[in-house]
């Protein structure tokens, strides 16, 4: 990480002294690229699924809501994939968008992993019908060990299956990585989408798509940004309302950065986004692959931090007999761990964490007893914990202090 | 002396942690937690015959018989809400006897259908807005005179029934953990160390909680709008009576500082206390012990709720600025309690609530 700052600012240095080649880059003050005195960045299609993804959180809640409904509001169509009309918002039952399809998605990891697609759009799927056939169904009698039902955190509610996890923070944790993270880091930002075809070359030379303000390579760059920063009003400025944009990425980012140990993550991620963007419009292909490099680390550790920072907290909870409250962290850790497959490290180009490594961790959760959660020792979320932790550039100390 | 040598340090003077906690768990057990469920499991019991007398006999009489009783045993609540700890929160008593403002809406309906049997499952979280006091203010106290209630009840079963099922409730819940409590007695007091699951740390977390939480915020900030910009004079406890919520308040205030102070339930002694083990510890602020400036501060809390004359509700749509410096004066301890006191217990606070969601 501190290499990659140094290798920007040696190259911002240098490149200043060289304006012939003009090929200096520095950051914008704020996310604004005119062309002509027109605006060159758009993202409406990631604002639309990352609304779509909300409605479909709130309604995870709603008793009324059946598996079909649930369903539709995950793949914006029926299961013969005809279009339908799931949405409260009049503006998304007219998009053709859909969280399902762009869900394990990514050119990277998955243009040529089908099947592992497939497998990991089936655990959403799954989830999804788990939420209403065994948890809508009990959602009047008291969950216990190995059964279903309600159980009090504070003064709240939660839903949880008879191991004690709550599908619906497992699912929309889950999006964080398997929609959300995988869609900037493994697709609009990798040379796979940036680079197809002729993109390079029409970007060299300003060539425009078709009626739009923008090259290709801008507006792939600009849906990147639209994962995290898209349901932002305004998408110029959006540091000042980070954390209340929308309820994934960057909901957790907010919290992130309320850390004092990690309060420069958010500026970080936003500077890169900034400076890989003006290093597209100046054709700097270099300044722009190292911000990428910036944006897999920084977001990855993101989904690293909030992983430990639920289990840790549920394993308090747990020693407190607070049952409740441990799941429902539990439940969210659980789906942060799940998202670690869709993180990128840079210098590997591989997730921080391989499948097979996710599975093992969510396994140990479910397995120190025939009752799951209900079941999980201290020492296996220690251990979960302080694995992940090593493999970032952060300790459990300064996630739980 | 002492006060020179001390005066230029803040708080921490380098006494060693020598306090011995198990004569301060048995005497909180068998002077303080005991005495205070004894008395407000008492107190419900008597509000289950007033219930039931006038279930029998709806007259104005019983009605204002009944209504005393639920007074007594809401007052005989503030005395053990903060002292949840073990029975009390293994059946989740606070929320199921407290939590406020009631869904009005969900305790109309079910009252008004209630034929005896078809009681809800008032054991689910879902429900805990649907019972406990809120729920019998609620129904018990939104008539314009004992006459009009009693007419009210007489020609309406379905309330009356009810309403003495929900005070069934509270009884059944309050004598459990009383009950409870013989056995939790020996593990509470042998639980004396320092981990953070030790009957201390549990109980300073607990207090300290109830403080900022319940008392502090619950009963006058958010009424106040002290976390929102607007004013909620229909959040204020007990918001159907006329005058209850000052008076539950100031059970509260007093049951705490009572608490802090290491008063028995009965007045009669004094014993091993926060208050004391601050003192065992030295810890001062400038030339002042921080025992007695927590002390003196709930005193100067108790004369800003003196003020206030006229109910909560009231004062918070015309006068609010009187809430607010009652709210002032409560979080001047929030912070002697939560940050000096529990950082000179060596106790980590463990609420600090990773999330909202």
């Amino acid at each position: 990480m501190k290499k990659l700052v140094l290798l920007v600012a040696v190259l911002a240095v240098s490149l200043t002294s060289c304006q012939t080649e003009n090929t200096d880059v520095t950051a914008p003050a704020d996310y604004t690229f005119l062309r002509d005195g027109g605006n060159t960045a758009f993202m409406g299609g990631q604002t639309d699924r990352l609304a779509m993804g909300g409605e479909l959180g709130s309604s995870l809640k709603d008793f009324t809501k059946s598996a079909t409904d649930l369903q539709e509001m995950f793949a914006n169509e029926d299961a013969s994939g005809n279009n339908v009309d799931p949405y409260t918002s009049a503006a998304l039952n007219a998009s053709s968008k859909s969280v399902r399809s762009k869900t394990a998605a990514s050119v990277a990891y998955f243009s040529s992993n089908a099947s592992s697609s497939a497998a990991i759009k089936a655990d959403f799927d799954n989830w999804i019908s788990s939420q209403v056939s065994e948890v809508f169904s009990t959602k009047d009698s008291a969950a216990a060990p190995g059964k279903s039902g309600q159980i009090a955190d504070g003064s709240s509610a939660r839903y949880v299956n008879s191991m004690g996890l709550e599908y619906d923070q497992v699912i929309l944790k889950g999006l964080i990585g398997a929609f959300v993270t995988d869609q900037i880091l493994n697709n609009y930002l990798d040379p796979l989408t940036l680079d197809a075809g002729s993109n390079v070359d029409d970007n060299d030379n300003v060539l425009l798509e078709t009626d739009k303000n923008y090259t290709t390579m801008e507006h792939k760059w600009d849906e990147g940004y639209g994962y995290l920063f898209g349901g932002a009003d305004d998408k110029v400025n959006p540091m000042s309302t980070l954390g209340t944009d929308d309820s994934f990425l960057n909901k957790y980012l907010g919290k992130v950065v309320a850390d004092t140990d990690f309060s420069d993550k958010g500026d970080i991620i936003f500077n890169a986004f900034k400076l890989g963007r003006a290093a597209i419009v100046a054709g700097n292909y270099e300044v722009r692959d190292a911000q990428v490099a910036i944006i897999r680390e920084t977001i990855s550790e993101v989904i690293g931090i909030r992983a430990v920072k639920y289990l840790e907290a549920g394993k308090d909870a747990l020693a407190a007999e607070d049952w409740g409250g441990a799941f429902h962290d539990l439940s969210e850790g659980y789906g942060f761990v799940y998202s670690l497959q869709f993180t990128r490290n840079p210098e590997s180009g591989s997730p921080y964490f391989s499948q097979s490594e996710v599975e093992g961790f969510l396994s140990d959760m479910m397995s120190d007893g025939s009752n799951g959660l209900w079941d999980l020792q201290s020492t296996t979320l220690s251990t979960i914990s302080s694995d992940i932790a090593a493999r970032f550039d952060f300790t459990v100390l300064q996630v739980t202090n | 002396m002492a006060g020179l040598l001390f005066c230029s340090c803040d708080t921490n003077n380098f006494v060693e942690d020598t306090w011995d906690r198990t004569p301060m768990l048995t005497y909180w057990s068998d002077e303080i937690i005991i005495p205070s469920w004894t008395s407000y499991s008492s107190k419900t019991a008597n509000m289950v015959d007033a219930a039931e007398a006038f279930s029998d006999n709806p007259t104005v009489t019983n009605y204002d018989v009944f209504k005393a009783s639920v007074l007594s045993a809401y007052g005989g609540w503030q005395w053990v809400s903060f002292l949840e700890i073990g029975p009390g929160e293994a059946e989740n008593v606070r929320y199921r006897t407290n939590t406020y403002p009631t869904d009005t809406l969900n305790v109309a309906n079910t009252a008004l259908n209630y034929n005896g049997l078809n009681v809800p499952n008032l054991g689910l979280p879902s429900t805990f807005a649907q019972q406990g006091f809120p729920a019998i203010d609620f129904l018990l106290n939104r008539y314009e005179s004992s006459d009009s209630a009693a007419t009210y009840f007489s020609n309406n079963e379905g309330p009356r029934l009810y309403i003495a099922a929900l005070v069934n409730e509270l009884n059944n819940a309050s004598q459990a953990i009383l009950l409870e409590w013989n056995t939790y007695r020996s593990v509470f007091i042998s639980n004396d160390g320092s981990s953070a699951s030790s009957s201390l740390n549990k109980m300073a977390n607990d207090y300290v909680f109830h403080y900022e939480k319940e008392l502090r915020a619950g009963k006058i900030g958010i009424p106040a709008g002290v976390f929102s910009g607007n004013t909620y004079p229909g959040k204020v406890e007990a918001i159907f009576s006329d005058t209850w919520s000052s008076i539950l308040f100031n059970e509260g205030l007093k049951a705490h500082a009572r608490f802090f102070n290491g008063v028995s339930f009965d007045s009669l002694v004094v014993g091993p206390s926060f208050s004391q083990y601050l003192d065992h510890l030295n810890i001062r602020r400038d030339d002042t012990t921080l025992s007695f400036i927590i002390a003196n501060q709930f005193n100067i809390a108790k004369q800003s709720a003196g003020t206030i004359t006229e109910t909560y509700s009231t004062t918070v749509g015309q006068d609010v600025f009187k809430m607010l410096s009652l709210f002032d004066e409560l979080q001047v301890n929030t912070i002697n309690m939560k940050t000096d006191m529990m950082q000179a217990f060596n106790v980590k606070v463990d609420y600090v609530d990773v999330d909202g969601d």
